[in-house]
């Protein structure tokens, strides 16, 4: 059931989950409809290191972690002056010289 | 696999639900209750109204009548008004006459033409989170005393503490839908297992861990992966001859 370095991918998930800001509820939502297996109270107790889950189990909250990631809108760029000439050029709201 | 039978986190899931759909219920009938309580603790008071309120949207409304529910109304229509800036600022708003006062002159005006001359408008706090607003409206002006206020005040504690117990509809509503969409997607991955077991002779799980390692390679979302799957089966390995 358990592997090596499971206790640190337990700590990495958690880690993840903790930095993007994520609750359990919401990621054990996402690993759920991923067809995982393990319900909501154990995921949380697998997650506070409180018991193992199959290895496919936490690859599969691995998953799922890591698309609700994706899914956050990126950060802000920060534009170059020639972009913002060619998006004004199109809208004829050109800056007062 | 025999630790977590498949009732398990089914039954999880129904008990959300239902649980929920009762939240939903419960908010708007204790929103309606306290808003009758507030006016008979208040004999001064024409009307009552407790709002529930995220991210300056009102997500539920009780109201003894149908004034203070069009007082209430022009707040989010005129995105000004005591109820709102009491649940911003975490402090009570009197407001002795609309005929006078000059911080909400929209609101005001507007009400006054209504029929609403004073009202007084109590925050529901709950910790750091601000819930809403509990109000008494008067056709007459600066109805209320200190001891309205007083009274008002410590209902609002009361009140606060009950409300942070139930949901708002508009949450529960997002959350019902998620469960939906989350079951859905849970038979695509289910179905997608059985079209590889039977077209490629896996276990299970053998089926499950190539489905995860498609994903991880090809980086398409879980749920899109399957939805391919299962749509294009019976047109064998199309989905595979294109990634």
């Amino acid at each position: 059931m358990t592997f090596p370095y499971s206790e640190e991918q337990r700590a990495m998930i958690t880690a993840a989950i903790v930095e993007s800001g994520f609750s359990t509820g919401e990621v054990w939502l996402h690993y759920f409809s991923l067809s995982g297996e393990v319900d909501e109270y154990e995921v949380e107790a697998y997650l506070a290191g409180l018991m193992p889950m199959p290895a496919l189990e936490c690859d599969l909250l691995a998953l799922a972690v890591n698309e609700l990631i994706d899914e956050l809108p990126p950060r802000r760029r920060a534009p170059f002056g020639d972009e913002l000439v060619r998006a004004h050029a199109g809208t004829g709201d050109a800056p007062s010289p | 696999m025999d630790l977590f039978p498949p009732s398990n986190e089914l039954g999880a899931t129904l008990g959300r639900i239902r649980g929920l759909v009762l939240t939903q219920e419960t908010a708007q009938h204790a929103v309606d209750l306290l808003a009758q309580v507030a006016q008979e603790t208040t004999p001064n008071a024409s009307g009552a109204g407790v709002s529930l309120i995220h991210e300056s949207q009102r997500t539920s409304v009780g109201a003894t009548d149908a004034l203070v529910r069009t007082a209430d109304d022009l707040q989010y229509t005129l995105s000004e008004g005591p109820c709102l800036t009491a649940w911003s600022t975490r402090s009570p708003v009197t407001i002795d006459d609309t005929s006078t006062d000059v911080r909400f002159p929209q609101w005001s005006a507007a009400a006054a033409d209504a029929g609403v001359r004073s009202c007084f408008s109590v925050p529901l706090l709950r910790g750091r989170d601000s819930l809403g607003a509990m109000k008494v409206y008067s056709t007459v002006p600066a109805a209320f005393d200190d001891a309205d206020r007083a009274r008002l005040t410590s209902l609002s504690i009361a009140a606060s503490a009950l409300l942070g117990h139930v949901q708002t509809s508009e949450t529960s509503t997002r959350i019902s839908s998620e469960l939906r969409e989350s079951l859905r997607s849970r038979d695509l991955v289910g179905i997608a297992k059985g079209i590889l077991m039977e077209r490629e002779g896996l276990t299970e799980s053998e089926a499950l861990t190539a489905l995860t390692a498609r994903a991880r390679i090809t980086g398409v979302p879980f749920r899109q992966l399957t939805a391919d799957i299962v749509n294009g089966h019976g047109d064998h390995g199309s989905e595979d001859a294109s990634r």
